[in-house]
């Protein structure tokens, strides 16, 4: 008979603890603060450099001095663009990933950004003025948000698998279009049009609705977080807690497009930030939505404001598109975040 | 708490599960249900659940019938185990566990200290509370199986649903979760209706079995009406024998010959 040697007891109990290391409400303070500081930073750097000194005063008492009219009129309404962007699409992401119950799913997969992508180009091709753009693409994300619902729906009950499929075959579909219209369309329209995809804020319109729309979506998605935390324990256990998950699952697939679909008629399809930020969260405050909602948009909306302020200043004058920042820091950063992971298996 | 069906019949696409179904359920009873591989005992169990109306018949609970429940509330009173439990984000043993009081907990209001005590208990009666801040992706099969049953204690429902709930565990452990289901029915006043593969155990822990014959055929009573070895043979179209212990009573095995 063989035997192994005794088992020594200080092994034990050696797991990765899910706990996160920072309490939460701390968590939280510190990403406020970041917030502040990406801000500032987005305030400060540019052409000209505003010494951070004159950042305040030149907010509170803009009349008259020429900082003033930079910081207020040049600066803040583009840093707000990127930090509403940032924060929407990654409430968008944590969002998806609940839904579709797959930690690899972000605000794109379904094909709302493919249908925004398709009418925005579409109208640039057309020569429309560039004011136009943001509604083509918030009425092309509309048009292929319904489209996904009214055939997911189908006559049967709700199925996640089948939101998903057809979700996906939409977002192909909208990918060949939007080959299409590049392959016809003029030279000079195409460099527009690669910023558009790729994402940009340098033509960002910020409308005063967009800050209310972002503010009544992240209050429903606050208010039901605790359902999102029965819902990411499956369907069954979800309506055997007492949720009643085909309304919930439709308010968190409308909730979660129409955020989506304000953050690209914004600033065009940004990638990486509805992906990574959730995941990014998830490890620093836990699973709990209740934390991770609020810590994934004031942390989206840090990051894609710092991303911004790089893209503007790395190179400038010229400007690069803030998706190509996101991107190449998304990247590296989500790669190196999956060989630690263990949710993928 | 009361429960019955009344003249129930669940079909899967052609399969007929159970046909005329009648069926009082009382506090202080343990039911074992056998059946088996595709007889349709999950989809009965979700039936019973109000997840999948029955084909025929009605299932009333507390003298009201189940699909006029408001889901939530009925939550607070009847639970179910799923058969298997698959943890996909990364919370801890102790956030999970909690999340059974959700149907007492207001859209506006925050577990409190009571449930968070709840919660340890069940941890505690379960050998999890040394695993409370374990992120439920690292779990063993055993351990997660624990969890779900942990969970359905915070919930504290008088009916309890149960699909395998020794699914995945040793012996010991096995021993060790019926014997607490019964202590739950026997001194909490709950019951329990649990779908069973180990006929020891259901014969040794339920006070009451329903057999699932196939074509809709059922068989119910007190386990010793209930389970003998014509029954058993019958049900698993397979010669069942009883073993006699002297100590423990009796066992009962397969025979190793072919179907009899």
């Amino acid at each position: 008979m063989l035997m192994s040697t005794p088992f020594d007891s200080r092994h034990i109990n050696q797991f990765p603890q899910a706990m996160p290391n920072i309490r939460p409400a701390h968590a939280l303070i510190y990403l406020i603060a970041f917030s502040l500081f990406s801000f500032a930073m987005a305030l400060a750097v540019g052409s000209v450099k505003i010494p951070w000194g004159d950042i305040l005063p030149a907010l509170f008492n803009p009349e008259g001095s020429a900082t003033g009219e930079l910081v207020l009129k040049l600066r803040l309404p583009r840093a707000l663009a990127a930090w509403l962007t940032g924060a929407m699409l990654a409430l968008a992401g944590c969002l998806m990933q609940v839904l579709l119950r797959n930690p690899l799913a972000d605000p794109y997969v379904l094909g709302v950004s493919g249908g925004a992508a398709f009418a925005a180009l579409l109208a640039i091709s057309l020569g429309l003025a560039a004011a136009w753009m943001p509604a083509a693409a918030f009425a092309g994300a509309l048009l292929s948000m319904i489209t996904v619902f009214a055939l997911a729906r189908g006559s049967g009950p709700w199925s996640t698998a089948r939101l998903l499929l057809t979700g996906v075959v939409m977002a192909a579909g909208w990918g060949a279009l939007i080959s299409l219209v590049l392959a016809l369309s003029p030279d000079n329209s195409l460099r527009g049009m690669l910023f558009w995809l790729m994402g940009d804020l340098s033509l960002a319109r910020l409308s005063v609705w967009i800050p209310l729309a972002f503010a009544v979506l992240l209050a429903w998605s606050l208010l039901r977080a605790r359902s999102l935390n029965v819902l990411a324990l499956g369907e069954t256990s979800a309506r055997l807690l007492g949720e009643n998950i085909q309304g919930l699952q439709w308010q968190i697939y409308l909730v979660g497009s129409l955020l989506t679909a304000t953050a690209v008629s914004l600033a065009g399809s940004v990638g990486f930030i509805g992906l990574i930020i959730p995941h990014l969260m998830r490890l620093a405050v836990g699973a709990d939505h209740r934390i991770l909602l609020p810590a994934a948009v004031l942390f989206g909306g840090s990051f894609l404001l710092l991303a911004d302020t790089l893209a503007r200043t790395l190179l400038a004058p010229q400007q690069l598109p803030v998706g190509v920042v996101t991107a190449l820091t998304g990247v590296p950063m989500f790669l190196l975040l999956l060989r630690r992971a263990r949710f993928v298996r | 708490m009361k429960f019955r069906c009344e003249h129930l019949e669940v079909r899967i696409g052609d399969v007929l599960v159970a046909e005329d179904l009648n069926l009082q359920l009382r506090p202080g009873q343990f039911w074992g249900l056998l059946g088996r591989n595709g007889a349709g005992k999950t989809t009965l169990l979700l039936s019973l659940a109000g997840l999948r109306p029955p084909n025929h018949g009605r299932l009333i609970f507390n003298e009201k019938p189940l699909p006029q429940w408001p889901r939530r509330k009925l939550a607070c009173h009847l639970s179910m185990l799923q058969q298997h439990t698959a943890y996909l984000f990364d919370a801890t043993v102790q956030q999970t566990a909690l999340i059974g009081r959700h149907p007492y907990i207001g859209p506006w209001q925050r577990e409190g200290a009571r449930d968070r005590q709840i919660t340890a208990d069940a941890l505690e009666r379960l050998g999890l509370a040394s695993l409370a801040t374990r992120s439920v992706t690292t779990l063993s099969g055993g351990e997660a199986r624990r969890l779900a049953l942990a969970t359905l204690l915070v919930q504290d429902a008088e009916l309890m649903l149960l699909d395998e709930p020794t699914n995945h565990l040793d012996l010991s452990h096995q021993v060790q979760i019926m014997q607490l289901i019964r202590r739950l029915i026997t001194d909490g006043g709950k019951s329990a209706f649990a779908a069973l593969h180990d006929i020891n155990l259901a014969a040794r822990y339920c006070s009451h079995i329903l057999m699932l014959l196939g074509n809709g055929q059922w068989l119910a009573g007190t386990a010793e009406e209930v389970i003998d070895e014509a029954n058993l043979s019958r049900l698993y179209a397979h010669e069942i024998r009883r073993v006699r212990h002297p100590d423990s009573g009796d066992y009962w095995v397969a025979s190793d010959s072919a179907a009899s």
